[in-house]
């Protein structure tokens, strides 16, 4: 029985790429993380072709996350919540340096559609034919806590059979398309947050073993520092669910976001 | 889609606005915006402020200089950029016409903001003025607008941003409405605030063809529903609620400009910039807010429509509004704001969020200027050039956006 506050989590996906590794998931987003049904969606993914690599990534995650659900699911009424850590940073260096060189005419119209807090959202409602609502959230340090937050408040409030969840950052913040290439990997989470309704009626099997609630509760401990997680952190819990504690994020009015296991605490 | 649920949970009840905060082209405090809007006034002017020699469109909406909120010093506010200026400014004013600004220390306050480029904007700043120092050395934009002004205000309580392109204003003022019911917070300032007339926007904009080329007539050249539209005008400026439980504003006698009634969101899933020609998910948006909001299509008197004044975004907007109201269309008074105001980008919803209270308040529908030649394709009930004095019980505001966003958001008269 999930408390007030918390939402079930029926599946996670994960995704990693360097800058080299983007340019290839644009044209597959499959490539590191092949559906296990084989389903070939490739070219429906040529929207990706204009994408910031917030979106690429993170719609890589989604493709992970999805092969957990029987193959005939659908997604109609789901909703997207994305939260990227600075989106649109690598992707608009060099049309600005462009525009100072060549003046408006060589700005892109695709710029702003694809750059933008709204963008992966958008792109991963697309993408997955989702018609539930969409937004971006948080863009700065607290995009994961912000985005969880977000997806809790829409799948406890608007009646949905589920909301995604879609968290990315850099492991550093790369600044031009050469300076980025070794280290710097863009990380992306995606979360199936449902009801206990929804899991029950597509049955448990998909349910992600690691981790199975999101909840909000109320601090032992009170910080008045605002909470920025990164996201490194709540992948290696995914990764690794075998700690006793669960994952949690102290925020700075008085209550906790934890995710865990049912039991395990 | 599902319906949402229509039985309220215990213990909950309306949300009222009880503050306003705003700047915005037509002025800087709900009086004065409400004069011009039902004035028909323009907010329109020629851009002489940015380099645009090879840009098709010079336009915009603007704001001139921001007062200094109270409680500001001057000098270190109007050494801030003039996005946080408006943030600060538009909630300071909310706080303070809703009588919560000497007590908002001892209040959870949350904030929710619709903001869809804060980082853009700023990287693309920089750039103009540095050569991207900004780009280059990330440590430089570690906080974010809304934590900084949260902590300028000294505000307890969640803060985020959203952005859903132009409804991100229709969004915020659903999320703090669910933090409210869910008793996350006391209070909570929601709306939406942009600063976005840069080069780079209009360029990319321009490039898109979605911008009025009206050079030479600044003040004609938002005309939505209108056959000879061409396009619409960027703008600038914000505007942010205080949204309060109609059980705690009457206990201190506040004074609500009106219930925050209902909210319906859906996506096309069809295009990330063109709007679906089919309007079944945009008017599924409208029917989830109506029956949200508990009231049926005759129930409302005034629809402000997102309506930008570009050919195809009107054009399937008003299929939208045929499907939902049926018969009705033609006795329900639509208008689009923008005609007047621009388009504010992410900040739209929330400045046609404050046409509706406007509406509700002064008992008169905002007229859509320009409006000369009503396209055939978009038959409504308009009310062109001039306000329309009539009772205003129920507004609703249409807000759609790239990424396939639809949202409405309904507004009821407290009696």
């Amino acid at each position: 029985m999930l408390s007030k506050d918390e939402c079930a989590i029926a599946a996670v996906g994960m995704a990693q790429a360097t800058c080299q590794d983007i340019a290839a998931l644009r044209k597959n987003p499959h490539t590191p993380n092949p559906s296990p049904s084989g389903r070939g969606e490739s070219t429906e993914f040529s929207l990706l072709k204009h994408a910031d690599e917030h979106t690429v990534v993170g719609v890589a995650a989604m493709l992970c996350a999805r092969a957990a659900f029987p193959e005939d699911f659908s997604f109609a009424d789901w909703g997207v919540v994305a939260a990227p850590r600075w989106p649109g940073r690598l992707s608009s260096y060099a049309p600005l340096e462009k525009y100072h060189r060549e003046g408006a005419r060589s700005v892109s119209a695709m710029l702003i559609p694809n750059l933008c807090l709204h963008a992966m959202s958008g792109t991963v409602s697309l993408a997955f034919q989702m018609r539930g609502p969409n937004f971006g959230v948080g863009g700065g340090l607290a995009n994961v806590p912000d985005g969880l937050l977000a997806g809790m408040v829409v799948q406890l409030e608007q009646n949905l059979p589920g909301t995604w969840v879609v968290l990315t950052e850099w492991t550093r913040e790369p600044f031009s398309p050469a300076a980025a290439e070794g280290t710097p990997v863009l990380q992306a989470l995606a979360l199936a947050l449902t009801t206990e309704a929804t899991s029950a009626a597509v049955g448990q099997s998909f349910l992600f073993a690691g981790a199975r609630y999101l909840r909000l509760e109320p601090s032992e401990v009170l910080t008045t520092q605002p909470a920025y997680p990164r996201l490194q952190g709540l992948l290696d819990y995914l990764v690794d669910p075998t700690d006793d504690q669960p994952w949690w994020c102290a925020l700075d009015w008085g209550m906790d976001l934890v995710l865990g296991a049912e039991g395990k605490e | 889609m599902n319906q949402p649920t229509a039985t309220r949970r215990a213990g909950e009840g309306p949300v009222w606005v009880t503050g306003v905060g705003t700047a915005n082209p037509l002025g800087q405090d709900f009086r004065t915006v409400a004069d011009n809007l039902l004035a028909g006034r323009s907010g329109i002017m020629r851009v002489t402020d940015l380099e645009l020699d090879d840009t098709s469109c010079k336009i915009a909406g603007r704001i001139g200089a921001i007062p200094v909120p109270l409680g500001h010093d001057p000098a270190a506010f109007g050494a801030l950029d003039k996005l946080q200026q408006l943030i600060l400014y538009c909630t300071t004013q909310a706080l303070v016409d809703a009588g919560h600004w000497e007590n908002r220390g001892k209040l959870r306050v949350g904030l929710v903001l619709g903001l869809g480029a804060e980082w853009l904007r700023a990287w693309e700043n920089d750039f103009h003025a540095t050569g991207g120092a900004l780009l280059r050395s990330p440590r430089g934009d570690e906080e974010s607008l809304i934590r900084i002004v949260q902590q300028q205000l000294g505000l307890r309580g969640p803060a985020t941003v959203v952005a859903a392109a132009c409804a991100s204003g229709n969004v915020a003022l659903a999320q703090g409405k669910n933090w409210l019911k869910r008793g996350w917070v006391d209070v909570c300032l929601a709306g939406a605030c942009d600063m976005w007339v840069t080069p780079m926007a209009l360029a990319s904009f321009g490039r898109l063809r979605v911008l009025s080329r009206r050079n030479d007539e600044p003040a004609a050249a938002s005309r939505p529903f209108d056959k000879d539209r061409d396009g619409f005008v960027m703008g600038e400026g914000g505007a942010v609620f205080l949204l309060e439980s109609a059980r705690t504003a009457r206990r201190r006698a506040a004074h609500p400009y009106a219930e925050l009634a209902g909210h319906g969101a859906t996506s096309d899933a069809f295009n990330l910039v063109i709007p679906n020609a089919d309007p079944g998910p945009a008017s599924q948006a409208v029917r989830l807010a109506l029956h949200d909001a508990q009231i049926n299509p005759d129930d409302v008197d005034y629809i402000n429509a997102h309506a930008t004044s570009t050919s195809v975004g009107d054009t399937c907007e008003a299929k939208v509004i045929q499907s939902v109201f049926g018969s009705s269309v033609s006795k329900i008074p639509v208008s689009s704001t923008k005609s007047m105001t621009g388009h504010l980008l992410s900040a739209a919803a929330a400045m046609e969020a404050l046409a509706c209270l406007i509406a509700l308040r002064h008992q008169a529908v905002p007229p859509t200027i320009n409006l000369d030649n009503p396209d055939p394709e978009c038959s409504l009930c308009h009310v062109p050039h001039r306000a329309r004095p009539q009772t205003v019980d129920v507004a609703i505001s249409n807000s759609f956006g790239f990424g396939g966003n639809n949202t409405c958001t309904v507004f009821r008269k407290v009696a």
